[in-house]
């Protein structure tokens, strides 16, 4: 802590926060908002006079709430930096810490919150975890029995600095307990409340036990577990020496605490494992070691920095094991806690992997990006004509379409991030996307409903959710029907309804229209402009009295590769349900109808070869398939 | 403009490379049987199997075949192009072939693995996907990657004890370095903590 | 390259009847052998994680003769307990179904109609949390009638039928109306109020609360019964007919009943007779009915002395 702010190169901006991340690698731009302190940094020198004048007393937060603090206050005497601040909302205004200020004068009442911007190249995310409130399993009485408390709590109670100087007395009359429990696994592992494990609990609660009977042999420690999961170096040696002090270790989850209430003892109810038998044992204290969840404000942030949260709400990396620092957003990465729950060596590696992983791009003058982004044909756009249209601008969820009447728009390359929101908006087909053309598209999908359309279920998918997800799906053997057909854009903004319309002009069974969620989409809003279209094809589709399921919409998350097989599965029965022939009718009865619609598609650039080429590739598919 | 469509450019001569992945796609369905389905697409002029096509024999195969066949284009059907699209699109490179004229066809996560138990049903749809990538690589075009410059300052968002030693390491390397806290202090939940496993020495 | 599983295991066959799906979802951490009652209270070898297991093991004999499979009485204290969300006694109703089949019968001593009194009206259909009662027609004496049948199979013994036969055509050993009724004595003490406390087998969770129930001279008598749903309000009635002071009923909180929803009878019946009391213009608070907690240790004695205070201000002459 006090290297960091004593390193020249770090610029510490504690009491800060991230307002709004724009830009892309290399080019951050990052708003932040000091809040305001009341207190003049340069000018306090931390002695504590104000605080020690100050008559009004709130719950200290860096105490758990079990002790006060001032309205002038630091959380605790070592604070980095030792800079005193004013919590406005307890203050009173009575000016005494202005008085014992004195001559420093270093308290302003007439401070504001103030936003700066910074250019930044890379950024680590390392904004932690949060912890489970236990109150909510009415199981454990935490809040209703006093000698109840979480190992947070007790973490403050036992240490030098804390409220008590490290004397651990228990709530209810102040005296030494002899006699405690831990209970691991509150509120984690628990598909009611947090379906993982929150990772250190284990090693945490017997570091906790080992502390207290160093300070007291004679004190009685039992763990209560389900698990003890002790896989790093040293752990399982640590979990030997804590037995080998007395502690007891009982397997079996505690199904209820009840209280004496004359003496505030605590009845402990549970099964030994070992034994096969209920047990209830009686404590003076006891210690909840809560789950670690996501910071209440995780889901803020994912939005403010662009990436995506795992099930649980965890920040999601790029990929777990190739690139597991990295988030799906080039030059934002993520070390320590807020990726999921880990222990202080795990999270200090990760600090480091992150820094690492920054370096490479900060220690470059330049770096290079995906050239998949978008470009117009200027001789197909309307507004050089003097019409106006903005479409593609209106779509574009970074600002980096150039557009004004009267001349043809323009893609400012540096600012594309690729997604082909645009693209696909463009209702004159004057954008393409490199690397995700129409033309290219299209003989994809003619290639793939060569045969049988009518069997196919054509599965568009963005790159970063839904197409992992069919990978997950894949990794994790959840099986599904192989009649499906597989398309990658980008983005599910750049499916244009002209694919759709192809697809059904092919003859295809079915087709899926899947992306992100919208909180997690890759390009802040893309996701919305292709469920607007999807929704809107969707009714188009109703009109036509095309069989529901036929077309089916479905956000599915890189995480969720047991929903993108139950997708599929559930398409596959719409279809199975269907007699041959009646949907062989309806793919014919539709087929004029959807033709209708393509009518401008053939005149996009590249299209017409593309499906002259097609005819080719379908014959020799036939021709092979048929040989075979 | 008419480069991004390209087809007109140059006839297409496409290398197409069927991994086995071990026994995680040739376990389910036969990798020559797409060879010899792919051999007669349009544009193909070569068609192969490869035990392990990420494996250095395997790029190695797919480099020398780009001379020997004259390929300037490169379709490999095995995993996700989230695993291996950067290592091939590197390999064509080395072999002096535009990065971006490498296409993937995913017959593992996507195919075999997530139809184990339809071996007639995966082989289908490894066809039509490598089919599919043969397809869309005869519309590729060559590409160059985007260079833009770099502010070489660092942003660390939250001074735990993962942000600390993020903010430290990058400082240390010489890099300007804004560490940003919401609470006053820095240190996060490591500061509460009393000592800490599995040496028990302090948290601050 | 077909895996197709020929074999039905035990645990397939479970997890083919509705609720016994997420039988693999354990990871036996212990939380229902706890919250449950029966081990502590009633059979020591009953064990629900233990059940599962012999499941997922195959152990069909086993599983069969376990008690788990036979005491179980869906109070379902349990299902919200479990971490891993398993609706652990319909696990246990599907092995109990499959035991049937294989004709094991249950080892509980069940409920017993006697068919020269009943009529066939029906009301104990009605009042079985467990739909164990069924009505059949049958021929008795030359003359076809409507009787009621019980499947001992599905009977958990909770004595709400018996108490809601209106004419005591249904018994169970050990708490007939006979047995309870021989119970209701106090010996009277002039200057202290007599009581009589029907407690329920499962309300009182603790030992030391049990003990609590003993340590009362003899001016308070305590009569255990399987439910307060058995209590039949005549009872508080006739206690206090032999002159009792007051009448004490204790039961499980909602939600808590070991047989459903017992509780839930027993506050209808207690309103009704409050009513009752109301209009035959007995002096109130004579009769009451508490509902106690898992959680609640010692209230017990609160809710006793409590009781006996009202009853002693109300002997004391103004």
């Amino acid at each position: 802590m006090v290297d960091a702010a004593r390193q020249s190169k770090i610029d510490l901006r504690a009491y800060t926060e991230v307002e709004r991340v724009e830009g892309f690698v290399g080019n951050f731009k990052v708003t932040l908002r000091e809040k305001a302190k009341y207190v003049i940094a340069d000018r306090c020198n931390g002695c504590g006079d104000c605080s020690s004048v100050c008559p009004i007393e709130v719950p200290n937060y860096f105490e758990l709430n079990i002790a006060p603090r001032k309205a002038i206050y630091v959380p605790m005497s070592q604070s980095v930096p030792l800079i005193y601040s004013i919590d406005m909302d307890a203050c009173i205004k009575c000016f005494k810490c202005v008085e014992a200020c004195g001559p420093l004068e270093a308290i302003d009442f007439s401070q504001e919150d103030k936003l700066v911007t910074e250019d930044i190249g890379a950024i680590v995310v390392a904004t932690g975890f949060s912890h489970f409130d236990p109150s909510v399993m009415e199981e454990y009485g935490y809040g209703k029995f006093p000698n109840v408390i979480t190992s947070m709590e007790m973490e403050r109670l036992n240490n030098s600095a804390g409220p008590t100087a490290g004397n651990l007395i228990r709530p209810s009359d102040n005296k030494n307990p002899q006699k405690l429990a831990f209970i691991n696994c509150v509120g984690s592992r628990d598909k009611r409340f947090n379906e993982g494990c929150s990772n250190f609990c284990c090693m945490y609660s017997i570091k906790n036990a080992v502390l207290l009977k160093q300070m007291n042999p004679k004190v009685d420690i039992t763990i209560y577990y389900m698990d003890i999961r002790t896989p790093s170096k040293g752990y399982e040696e640590f979990y030997d020496r804590a037995r080998k002090m007395g502690i007891h270790f009982t397997q079996g989850r505690p199904s209820l605490i009840t209280e004496d209430p004359e003496t505030y003892n605590l009845y402990v109810h549970s099964e030994d494992i070992a034994l096969g038998e209920v047990i209830e044992h009686e404590y003076d204290m006891i210690m909840l070691n809560t789950a670690a969840i996501p910071q209440p404000d995780q889901n803020e942030m994912s939005s403010v920095l662009n990436v995506a949260q795992s099930p649980g709400g965890w920040y999601m990396e790029y990929h777990p094991k190739l690139r597991p620092m990295d988030s799906p957003t080039d030059g934002i990465f993520f070390a320590g806690a807020c990726q999921g729950p880990k222990d202080i060596p795990a999270s200090v590696a990760q600090g480091s992997a992150a820094a690492s992983r920054a370096g490479r791009i900060l220690h470059s003058k330049e770096w290079e990006i995906e050239p998949t982004v978008a470009v117009v044909w200027p001789d197909r756009c309307v507004s050089a004509d003097g019409k106006s249209c903005g479409l593609c601008s209106k779509a574009c969820p970074y600002g980096a379409v150039d557009y004004a009447k009267g001349k043809a728009a323009e893609i400012i390359t540096a600012k594309c991030h690729g997604c082909g929101a645009c693209v696909a908006e463009c209702p004159h087909d004057a954008i393409t996307q490199l690397h995700f053309t129409d033309a290219q598209i299209l003989a994809q999908m003619r290639a793939l409903l060569a045969e049988e359309p009518h069997k196919k279920i054509l599965a568009f998918r963005c790159h970063w959710c839904s197409y992992g997800g069919a990978d997950l799906a894949g990794t994790s053997h959840f099986e599904y029907t192989a009649n499906e057909r597989g398309m990658r854009v980008m983005c599910s903004a750049r499916m244009d309804s002209d694919f759709i319309y192809e697809a059904y002009r092919l003859g295809a069974g079915a087709v899926l229209y899947s992306g992100c969620h919208p909180q997690d989409c890759h390009y802040i809003t893309g996701q919305l402009i292709g469920a607007k279209r999807a929704k809107r094809l969707s009714t188009i589709f109703e009109r036509m009295q095309m069989t529901p399921g036929r077309f089916r919409i479905a956000w599915i998350s890189a995480a969720e590769g047991d929903k993108y097989a139950r997708v599929l599965n559930e398409m596959q029965a719409v279809l199975d349900n269907m007699p041959e022939e009646q949907l062989l009718e309806e793919i014919e009865r539709l087929k004029p109808e959807v033709t209708k619609r393509l009518r401008r598609f053939p005149n996009v650039p590249g299209v017409q070869e593309a499906m002259d080429f097609s005819d080719t590739m379908v014959t020799a598919i036939t021709t092979k398939e048929s040989a075979a | 403009m008419s480069d991004i469509t390209g087809y007109e450019n140059e006839e297409p001569r496409i290398g197409v490379y069927i991994c086995h992945c071990g026994s995680n796609i040739a376990g389910v369905i036969d990798p020559k049987e797409v060879v010899s389905f792919s051999e007669g697409l349009p544009g193909v002029v070569r068609a192969t199997d490869t035990l392990y096509a990420c494996a250095d024999s395997g790029q190695k195969l797919i480099k020398e075949d780009i001379k020997k066949y004259n390929l300037n284009r490169v379709v490999v059907s095995a995993c996700s192009v989230r695993m291996h699209e950067p290592t091939f699109r590197a390999a064509v490179a080395e072999a002096g072939l535009n990065p971006f004229l490498m296409e993937m066809a995913n017959i593992r996560e996507q195919c075999t693995w997530a139809h184990g138990h339809d071996p007639d049903g995966a082989l289908k749809k490894a066809k039509d996907l490598t089919a599919s990538a043969v397809a869309k690589a005869t519309f590729l075009t060559p590409l160059d990657m985007i260079t833009v410059p770099v502010t070489q300052k660092a942003l660390v968002i939250g001074a735990g004890v993962a942000g600390i030693s993020s903010a430290l390491d990058l400082a240390e390397q010489g890099i300007e370095t804004i560490l940003v806290e919401k609470e006053p202090t820095i240190g996060g939940v490591m500061a509460q903590l009393n000592k800490t496993f599995p040496t028990m020495d302090c948290s601050i | 390259m077909s895996h197709e599983n020929t074999i039905e295991t035990f645990a397939d066959q479970v997890k083919a009847i509705p609720g016994g799906e997420h039988l693999e979802m354990c990871y036996s951490c212990g939380t229902c052998v706890s919250k449950c009652m029966i081990q502590q209270k009633l059979e020591p070898e009953y064990n629900p994680r233990r059940l599962l297991r012999m499941v997922m093991m195959d152990m069909r004999k086993e599983a069969f003769e376990s008690p788990t499979t036979w005491y179980c009485s869906q109070c379902d204290l349990c299902y919200p307990a479990c971490p891993q969300e398993i609706h652990i006694s319909a696990v246990i109703a599907a092995v109990k179904q499959l035991a049937v089949e294989a004709g094991y019968s249950t080892p509980l001593s069940t409920v017993s109609v006697d068919e020269s009194l009943c009529a066939g009206c029906g009301i104990c259909v009605m009042a079985c949390p467990y739909e164990a009662p069924h009505l059949i027609q049958k021929e008795v004496d030359g003359v076809m009638d409507l009787f009621s049948e019980v499947d001992e199979n599905r009977c958990m013994s909770c004595g709400i039928c018996v108490a809601a036969c209106p004419l005591g055509a249904i018994s169970r050993k050990g708490v007939s109306n006979k047995e309870i009724i021989k119970q209701i004595k106090v010996k009277k003490q002039k200057s202290i109020p007599s009581l009589v406390i029907f407690i329920c087998d499962w309300c009182l969770r603790e030992d030391d609360d049990l003990s609590i129930l003993e340590s009362y001279p003899a001016n308070v008598r305590v009569i255990h019964i399987p439910c307060s749903g058995r209590i039949d309000p005549q009872m508080a009635l006739l206690a206090l007919r032999a002159g009792i002071d007051g009448v004490l009923v204790c039961g499980c909180r909602p939600g808590e009943c070991h047989y459903q929803h017992g509780t839930d009878i027993t506050t209808c019946k207690m309103s009704l007779l409050d009513t009752m009391i109301d209009q035959i213009k007995l002096r109130d608070h004579r009769v009451k009915f508490v509902q106690i907690g898992t959680q609640e240790r010692g209230r017990i004695r609160q809710e006793i002395d409590s009781m006996l205070e009202t009853l002693n201000a109300r002997k004391e002459p103004h």
